[in-house]
């Protein structure tokens, strides 16, 4: 059934069974000169993944959303460079696709110099803005491996400019979405194909050179991994491909048959459905049984068919290989197989599993949300065996600018801005949460860019960008904090600035342990401002941070709270944008944190006055940054005592809290009030009581 | 008595089948179900946490970095016995607790049986 939409490739997340070639290419592997040759090719995937950030021209190519992987033969990720664990592990739906339909189309085919351009959130389970270029590696005439570029490239002419609009209606509104077109052919781009995308988008310079550098990072790889395939031989190499994502699977399993088996709940919420500030849930139940995890979603909220809200569902699985690999199981290789000892079970018509045509631009808000549900499911299974491992979740709102138009060259530009990599870590059992530490979803490469560069070809004028002061969540360890930012609009008479993410009406990162979690996050406009005069003669009153900004309001004009998200909307010269992302999680209770510590924190301007007296209760010389022993003790105490005072007991508190409700307006997309139930699911891996196959 | 520590802030003794605090090693609550049922709970008004908001001078706006409390407010579950902070829940108002931890303890029992007392 060529060119089928396929509604069952996007659940093949999991590797396949091992082919019979396979297992008797893995007969003779020995484990260290595997590990030695795995190295080599992780070192030739790195060098694909460099040439991928410098070449590429998006916000994303070029400060390291980027991912570079080699795939089985039948699609599964075995190898992988760079911290975005989910595009390569998602990629391997894309491949399944390739093969399934175009392997043996005459119409399509698949042959050396071939490239395949995928970006359908259907197949690849995100949104529109996440592309990738897959190539086969062939030998000798025969079909060996894939290998993958992905890249969030921003743009793709949704109808908002930035590629993730938050007043899509349905997927038909969410720009070019390509499943799996060949792009190249014997080793040349198809110019009719590029010049078509190119006419579907309003930053056709970044698109096509995000492309370019996708293809060039696939030459690299390609042009690296050929001679080691032949020095090798294609069935050892094939045979470790193999090996390495069984190995990732049975060390997995063998860690997780350590932690205590029970029933571990959690649930987040996102504050944000398409342009209305309404709240949905997304609930995980993890069920540990001996070396197994089951994920189970159900009660999460029901798909909002016409507003920004859902996901396809393979997402919601892919990016949990984000904290799977880039943190708790960091010491394993990083492909597909950490997914075998897992399982996941999601609501049909749930937005954690939404229907095809729903919008799905805001699918990493559900992602980012499951995420760290899955995240704190685990870490209350992992402390009693592992507490070193145990951290708290890194911010998860994603919160950044979206913009476009005409820039101070007079070319077209749109895209989203670097801000979404400056956020905060989470705290650990033993440490604090790495400040301004990069993005979630790319721990280890991503970073918010440098100022002057953005300047160079964005008409902004950046007053100012440092540490979020108070924005991380307060604990014994606190969460690192994220970064705060203004943008002045500059040399452009207009352009289009808005934002995207969720959390300016809820705490979207929470704590552990009795650590907190994050404020909410403000963003605000400040509509023909005096700025412009003010920078002309250096006015002191010149905000250099947000609370600055909000506090003294030094800036003349007209304050408007728009929040995350807010749909772009022209914006003048002059005017200004502020706001910041949000830090990590509090691990533990903030009335034992070290009080130097806390006059560290102080020094550094990372938290505030308030905070240190007001959450962490520390009585300190504010002059010398000293803090008082022994009057902290005794305020500490207080507070102990106080905390007794006040709480309830448990079955008392539950019956008044249970009288409470949010307004109808505030739980309209919530679905059943307060718990949604589904009878009908989406399996992805093995499930007590379910046949495969069986819905 | 052997007191397991699950997290942070609980351990559970298993001779006598008890959540404990880790603080003050006090009883909580029988460890077959979820310990935040032993807890002393509070909804903690967020601008204690947060910070007061800061009103706008030119119109009736406010910026706030506490959530909206028709949308989430802060539970916090402590120690009946110390105080301590076992848990803080982010949750909208009248949304059902979360039981976070329920352990088989037959299994922990078993998994404890051979090491030393
Ligand atoms: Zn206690």
């Amino acid at each position: 059934m060529p060119g089928a939409i396929d509604y069952e490739i996007g659940k093949r997340l999991h590797p396949e069974p091992p082919t019979r070639e396979e297992l008797d290419n893995m007969k003779d592997i020995e484990p260290t000169s595997a590990g030695i040759f795995l190295h080599k090719l992780h070192t030739i995937a790195s060098e694909g993944n460099e040439t991928l950030v410098k070449l590429g021209a998006s916000t994303g190519c070029r400060w390291g959303d980027t991912a570079c992987a080699i795939y089985t033969r039948s699609g599964d990720s075995a190898v992988c460079a760079s911290g975005l664990y989910f595009h390569s592990v998602l990629g391997s739906t894309d491949v399944k696709y390739i093969m399934k339909y175009w392997l043996n189309d005459p119409s399509v085919g698949v042959k050396p110099g071939d490239a395949f351009f995928c970006n359908s959130p259907y197949i690849r389970g995100t949104h529109p803005p996440d592309m990738g270029i897959y190539a086969p590696i062939f030998y000798r005439g025969e079909l060996l491996c894939w290998i993958g570029a992905v890249v969030h490239t921003g743009e793709c002419g949704a109808c908002e400019p930035g590629g993730m609009p938050t007043g899509s209606r349905s997927m038909y509104e969410e720009g070019l979405q390509v499943p799996a077109l060949k792009i190249a052919e014997n080793y040349r781009m198809k110019e009719d194909v590029l010049n078509y995308f190119n006419h579907m988008v309003r930053d056709p310079r970044a698109l096509t050179l995000d492309i370019k550098a996708r293809m060039a990072c696939l030459r690299v790889v390609e042009k690296r991994l050929t001679p080691v395939i032949e020095k090798a031989s294609p069935g050892y190499f094939t045979g470790v491909l193999r090996y390495v994502i069984q190995v990732t699977g049975e060390a997995a399993r063998q860690r997780i048959s350590t932690w205590n088996d029970g029933t571990y709940r959690f649930v987040q919420f996102i504050d944000t459905v398409g342009i209305l500030h309404a709240l949905t849930k997304v609930a995980v139940k993890l069920e540990k049984k001996g070396d197994h995890l089951y994920f189970d979603y159900d009660g999460s909220s029901p798909e909002v068919s016409d507003r920004v809200a859902n996901s396809p569902g393979s997402g919601v699985i892919g990016v949990n290989t984000v904290y799977l690999l880039g943190h708790l199981f960091y010491d394993l290789p990083h492909n597909s197989g950490i997914l075998e000892p897992m399982s996941f079970r999601l609501p049909d018509g749930s937005i954690v599993n939404a229907s095809r045509e729903s919008p799905k631009a805001g699918c990493a808000y559900v992602h980012e949300a499951g995420s760290l549900s899955v995240q704190y499911v685990l870490q209350n299974a992992i402390y009693a065996t592992s507490p070193e491992r145990t951290e708290c979740a890194g911010n998860r709102g994603f919160d950044t600018l979206s913009y476009g138009g005409v820039n101070q060259y007079g070319e077209p530009f749109a895209d989203a801005g670097a801000e979404m990599n400056g956020i905060g870590f989470g705290a650990r059992s033993y440490l604090d949460g790495v400040d301004v530490a990069g993005a979630y979803f790319a721990p280890l490469t991503s970073e918010p860019g440098e100022v002057e560069s953005l300047e160079s070809h964005l008409p902004f004028l950046y007053l100012y960008r440092g540490f979020h002061q108070d924005s991380c969540g307060h604990g014994k360890y606190r969460g690192g904090v994220g970064m705060d930012y203004a943008v002045k609009v500059h040399a452009v008479p207009s352009t289009a600035l808005g934002t995207w993410g969720f959390g300016s009406l809820i705490t979207l990162t929470q704590g552990l342990f009795g650590g907190y979690g994050v404020p909410a996050l403000p963003f605000l406009t400040v509509r023909g401002s005096n700025l412009d005069n003010m920078l002309s003669h250096t006015d002191p009153a010149i905000p250099s941070s947000a609370r600055m900004l909000y506090q003294d309001q030094a800036i003349q004009g007209h304050y408007v709270l728009r929040g995350y998200p807010c749909v772009a909307e022209p914006t003048r010269e002059g005017d200004l944008v502020a706001g910041g992302t949000g830090g990590g999680g509090g691990y533990g209770d903030p009335i034992n944190r070290d009080p130097a510590l806390v006059m560290k924190d102080l020094q550094n301007g990372v938290i505030s006055h308030w905070a240190a007296r007001n959450v962490y209760k520390v009585v300190y010389d504010e002059k010398r940054l000293a803090a008082d022993a022994e009057k902290t003790k005794a305020l500490r105490d207080a507070e102990k005592q106080d905390r007794k005072k006040r709480g309830k007991k448990f079955a008392r508190f539950e019956k008044e809290w249970l009288q409470k409700k949010p307004s109808d307006e505030v739980i309209e997309y919530y679905g059943t009030w307060p718990e949604t139930r589904y009878e009908s699911f989406s399996y992805f891996g093995q499930w007590p009581g379910v046949k495969k196959g069986d819905k | 008595m052997k007191r397991i520590p699950i997290t942070e802030t609980v351990e559970i003794d298993l001779d006598k089948e008890m959540w404990c605090c880790s603080q003050c090693h006090a009883e909580i609550h029988p460890a077959r179900e979820p310990y935040v049922k032993g807890c002393l709970v509070y909804e903690r008004p967020a601008a204690e946490i947060y910070g007061p908001a800061i009103p706008v001078k030119s119109n009736s706006a406010s910026i706030s970095y506490a959530p909206q409390p028709d949308f989430m407010r802060v539970v916090e579950f402590y120690c009946p016995e110390c105080g301590s902070l076992m848990t803080v829940q982010y949750l909208p108002p009248g949304h059902p607790i979360t039981l976070e931890i329920e352990l088989d303890i037959d299994k922990l029992k078993k998994k404890h049986a051979g090491s030393s007392k």
